[in-house]
């Protein structure tokens, strides 16, 4: 086995920022940013809305076909 | 400080103060910590409940309405263990499944993966006993269908069987022995659980992009210590606002009803953090094979570290590897789902399908699609 590298850990640097300076919530509603966040994020619903989609057709056909399995009226 | 620094103290000092963390995990690596605040929280809670709970088949159901309605703050007590007990299950599948996302248990970490499957076996059980112990009928008739699954054993499955309940049925003496080893497991898991942090300490955790992070770490405090609170702080409110407004609506209403041997519920189901499993136990038309696949489903996760087919670790640079991975989290729903429903077409046809996609996700995907997806990026 190789030998352990050990960590690089960083310094701590402290600092403080006028509460005059700081704005709250940051970034959160900059208008700028947000169609960037926006397409951030839909790059992730590409990856599980197949998924999704997928658990509600089956759900849905299988609760409707097992209702019309359940009635006397099959077809 | 120079405290810190004292024989007993440096332990806590090098685990918890100053330990190097990667600086770029994310709240997804907060749940191991919620984890232990769960099991803490089901450790003090379970201990109050045992000291005005009676493990007696006659007296264990009115004992439960005595702690709701005459302790002081029973009702309280008992609905944080029983909700408790869902959201150490939520809490511990969202780590399992970031794990499958990041990879986290490829080298050098699989032995925390294969000490985490021990823990979460160990939590099923404690939980399937624990659930026993109101004597509802969900408890009686849970409890039976269950332990009757040893008697698939080949020879010698009815005398195990017969061993385990203390008698021929479930009864008093079951619900005596669940009791005692429903208080016993909980202090095993706590010890699984420091040997599970030991082991990842030896080398550190992981990190999104799944490459070495030893070029940047961060000291544990303040950084992780303050979003492990805030973390914290979120999943009590949502622990919340199932104790005070829903605290029945993870349960079934059947454990509300004595149990009665002579009464049969018309659906047996379990908790809802067992149902996946009950759906692949009921796929299988034989009473071995059920018990066998609903085992593995599980076992087959500690498998994982050596049939992971690339050196590639994060699914951040896994695109065909993310959209079916999201599959797989849309089977796990399903076969929640089909846990719960009756055994009646087409449930019976969706229940077979989603339980060999599974299998099929975990034994054939994952290890030829590292294979797969080199060929792509060697063809391109």
């Amino acid at each position: 086995m190789p030998p352990k590298v050990p960590p690089y850990i960083r310094g701590q640097i402290e600092y403080f920022t006028s509460p005059y300076e700081q704005r709250f919530f940051g970034d959160i509603f900059d208008a700028k940013l947000m169609m960037t966040k926006f397409r951030r994020h839909m790059k992730h619903v590409r990856d599980f809305a197949p998924g999704v989609i997928i658990f509600a057709a089956v759900y849905t056909w299988g609760n409707s076909t097992h209702e019309r399995l359940s009635r006397e009226h099959r077809y | 400080m120079r405290l810190l620094k004292r024989p007993i103290l440096s332990i806590v000092n090098n685990h918890l103060i100053d330990y190097p963390t990667p600086i770029n995990i994310h709240y997804a690596w907060n749940f191991g910590f919620l984890a232990s605040i769960c099991l803490i929280i089901q450790i003090l809670t379970g201990i109050f409940l045992a000291m005005h709970y009676t493990p007696h088949v006659d007296l264990a159901f009115a004992s439960i309405e005595h702690i709701m309605r005459d302790v002081n703050y029973g009702w309280l007590l008992r609905y944080i263990h029983s909700n408790g007990a869902s959201m150490f299950f939520i809490v511990v599948y969202v780590h399992i499944f970031r794990g499958l996302y990041f990879s986290s248990y490829t080298k050098p970490r699989q032995w925390v993966w294969v000490i985490g499957v021990i823990i979460f076996l160990l939590m099923i059980i404690t939980a399937f006993i624990g659930y026993v112990l109101p004597w509802g009928q969900m408890s009686l008739w849970g409890a039976t269908v269950i332990t009757n699954l040893v008697s698939a054993v080949p020879l010698v499955g009815d005398s195990i069987v017969t061993w385990l309940w203390g008698g021929f049925s479930v009864d008093n003496a079951t619900l005596n022995r669940f009791f005692s080893l429903h208080y016993l497991l909980p202090f095993i898991i706590t010890a699984a659980s420091l040997i599970h942090l030991a082991v990842l300490h030896q080398d550190g955790s992981g990190n999104p992009l799944g490459i070495d992070s030893n070029v940047d770490k961060i000291s544990m405090f303040p950084y992780f210590i303050y979003k492990d609170l805030l973390g914290l702080l979120v999943f009590i409110i949502f622990f919340s606002l199932f104790i005070y407004f829903s605290p029945n609506a993870l349960g079934h209403p059947d454990n509300y009803i004595e149990a009665n041997p002579m009464v049969t519920p018309a659906h047996i189901v379990p908790e809802w953090y067992f149902l996946p499993f009950y759906a692949i136990l009921r796929s299988i038309p034989h009473k071995l094979g059920g018990v066998v696949a609903m085992i593995s489903a599980i076992l087959v996760l500690a498998l994982l570290p050596w049939i992971h087919g690339t050196e590639i670790r994060s699914s951040r640079f896994r695109p065909v590897y993310r959209f079916l991975y999201w599959t797989m989290i849309s089977c796990c729903l399903i076969l929640g789902w089909i846990g719960g429903m009756p055994v009646e077409d087409p449930f019976v046809l969706i229940g077979q399908i989603a339980s060999v996609y599974y299998f099929f996700y975990f034994l054939f995907i994952l290890p030829l699609l590292g294979k797969i997806e080199k060929f792509l990026l060697e063809f391109e």
